[in-house]
């Protein structure tokens, strides 16, 4: 039994590692960033996916420990276009049920992601640098997906405009929640496995969906 | 019960709690200016029995700063004001006395009136029973009913006249039967004891009121979650610093889990992930925010308010 074994080689990197480690420039937030936008498309099956950079200011204040200042520091998002509504805030459902429309009738948004690491420094400021940057980067970007049942049903056309409509209307009560996002944080450390949590993320206080 | 209590409330400062012990205060805060506090008074006898509490009701540092603020209340360091309350004078207290024996008068007449009508009612049921076919007797039963609704209900005759004789007994000065002796209202007082303390004790001066509490950084966001007109309650039994109700706690369910970071404290991610898993499980959203003026940039607590942001995290469920 002394030399059957074949000397063991190490194994391939895997297709996530491969796909981190050959993104261009190498720096622990675009490594993040990759492996979020691998997650969605392979995992969440997210389609058109974008990245996008914004730079968020340096911190006010000064008087916080020097590890944590830093120049302005670059975050990169993600965003695409997912296969299933993420997030429909309760009024909006409840004006939906009254008027017989169903999430799936509606087109699929494009959503956009901060991703995150655990362990990483973040802080109320920079999430709301994200908040004040997002509208300049989604504003070329209200894009739909591909309406995918075509307009095969005049009544539903009609109340889908009047969704479209009203939504445009509550946009700045913000009746029907605010600006949002995915917080995604995937796990680095302590048996990191890929995994990655999302969190919606809305400005301001709205109030809870009951499910 | 819509009395409204003299302003600026006296908030009773005792070894570094901010308790309110008059229950017209404690309404009318909840009821104009949504401020619940906890109630934590217990029976001395029986402490455990610790799921209805009662008065005093403390206040948070911050209900009490936001009512200092708001100019509704006052502080008042209870250490002096007990020695003041030695030199209470004779005639204040002989005023404050009389008053109390002028309330028992008024009570015990009440008290009297309401006796006298029972037992009028009870003579007639008697004499109507005696007589009367069940004909009469049910409309004149329906008859009394309509009269005095808020009476006992004209069951038979005995059973009034049992009710009359408990609240003879009460009353042992008053001999049940004789009518002659009902009718003059008895002069006992009876006993009242006043849920308020304020008379007997005078408004302390202005002067004396302690400064406005020391607040936790926390405090511009709890301005600005009190000024949407949530409610909020101290948060420890629900992980977090406030829990926020969008009306009463006794009417809505909570909305938020509430935690104050300062605007460029390092926010551990983890403790977003907790939050918004907890908040989730339990049908809130997590709620974080914080002001990003810091207490440098301007003179009062106040104006840190308008620089408040939130944000709201729930599960993405994906």
């Amino acid at each position: 039994m002394a030399n059957t074994q074949p000397t063991t080689k190490r194994p391939e990197p895997s297709a996530l590692s491969a796909l981190t480690s050959s993104a261009t420039p190498q720096s622990a937030e675009s490594a993040t960033s990759t492996q979020v936008l691998h997650n969605l498309q392979h995992q969440h099956l997210w389609t058109s996916l974008l990245t996008h950079s914004i730079a968020t200011p340096p911190p006010s204040s000064t008087k916080i420990q020097p590890q944590f200042q830093s120049q302005s520091q670059t975050i990169t998002l993600v965003s695409g276009i997912p296969p299933h509504r993420v997030y429909t805030h309760p009024d909006e459902q409840l004006w939906m049920l009254e008027n017989g429309i169903r999430e799936d009738d509606l087109r699929p948004e494009r959503m956009f992601v901060i991703p995150t690491a655990h362990g990483q420094a973040w802080s109320l400021g920079a999430m709301a640098a994200v908040f004040d940057e997002l509208p300049g980067v989604a504003g070329g970007l209200v894009e739909y997906g591909r309406g995918e049942k075509g307009t095969e049903d005049d009544e539903m056309s009609r109340k889908l405009a009047r969704y479209y409509e009203k939504r445009e209307a509550v946009r700045e009560s913000k009746e029907w929640g605010s600006e949002r996002l995915l917080l995604a944080m995937v796990d680095r450390g302590m048996g990191g496995d890929g995994t990655v949590a999302y969190y919606v993320v809305q400005e301001g206080e709205v109030k809870p969906r009951q499910n | 019960m819509a009395s409204q209590p003299d302003l600026p409330i006296p908030i009773s400062y005792v070894s570094g709690r901010y308790l309110l012990f008059s229950i017209d205060a404690v309404t009318y805060l909840r009821r104009e200016h949504n401020i619940c506090g906890v109630l934590i008074g217990t029976l001395p006898q029986i402490p455990q029995q610790n799921v209805f509490l009662g008065l005093p009701l403390e206040l948070m540092p911050e209900e009490a700063r936001l009512l200092v603020d708001k100019g509704v209340a006052c502080i008042v360091d209870e250490n002096k004001a007990h020695d003041s309350m030695n030199t209470l004078l004779e005639e204040d207290r002989r005023r404050y006395l009389h008053d109390l024996q002028a309330q028992g008068l008024h009570a015990s007449r009440l008290h009297a009136d309401r006796k006298e009508q029972q037992k009028e009612q009870a003579l007639k049921n008697r004499l109507n029973d005696k007589n009367a076919n069940p004909k009469a007797k049910a409309a004149a039963a329906a008859a009394v009913q309509a009269q005095t609704p808020e009476n006992v209900p004209s069951t038979p005759s005995k059973k009034d006249d049992a009710v009359v004789d408990l609240f003879a007994a009460e009353d042992p000065f008053t001999p049940s039967k004789d009518t002659a002796s009902a009718s003059t209202p008895s002069q006992d007082a009876m006993g009242i004891t006043p849920a308020t303390s304020y008379p007997p004790l005078s408004i302390p001066p202005s002067s004396s009121h302690l400064s406005a509490p020391a607040v936790p950084p926390s405090y511009p966001l709890f301005a600005h979650l009190h000024s949407r007109g949530y409610f909020l309650s101290p948060g420890l039994r629900f992980g977090c610093q406030y829990t926020a109700y969008p009306g009463d706690p006794l009417r809505f369910h909570s909305h938020f889990l509430v935690v104050s970071y300062d605007w460029d404290e390092n926010i551990d991610l983890m403790d977003l992930i907790v939050g918004g898993r907890l908040g989730t499980g339990v049908k809130k959203g997590f709620l974080i925010g914080g002001a990003k003026k810091t207490l440098d940039d301007v003179e009062s607590e106040a104006d840190r308010v308008d620089s408040v942001r939130t944000f709201s995290l729930e599960w993405a469920g994906m």
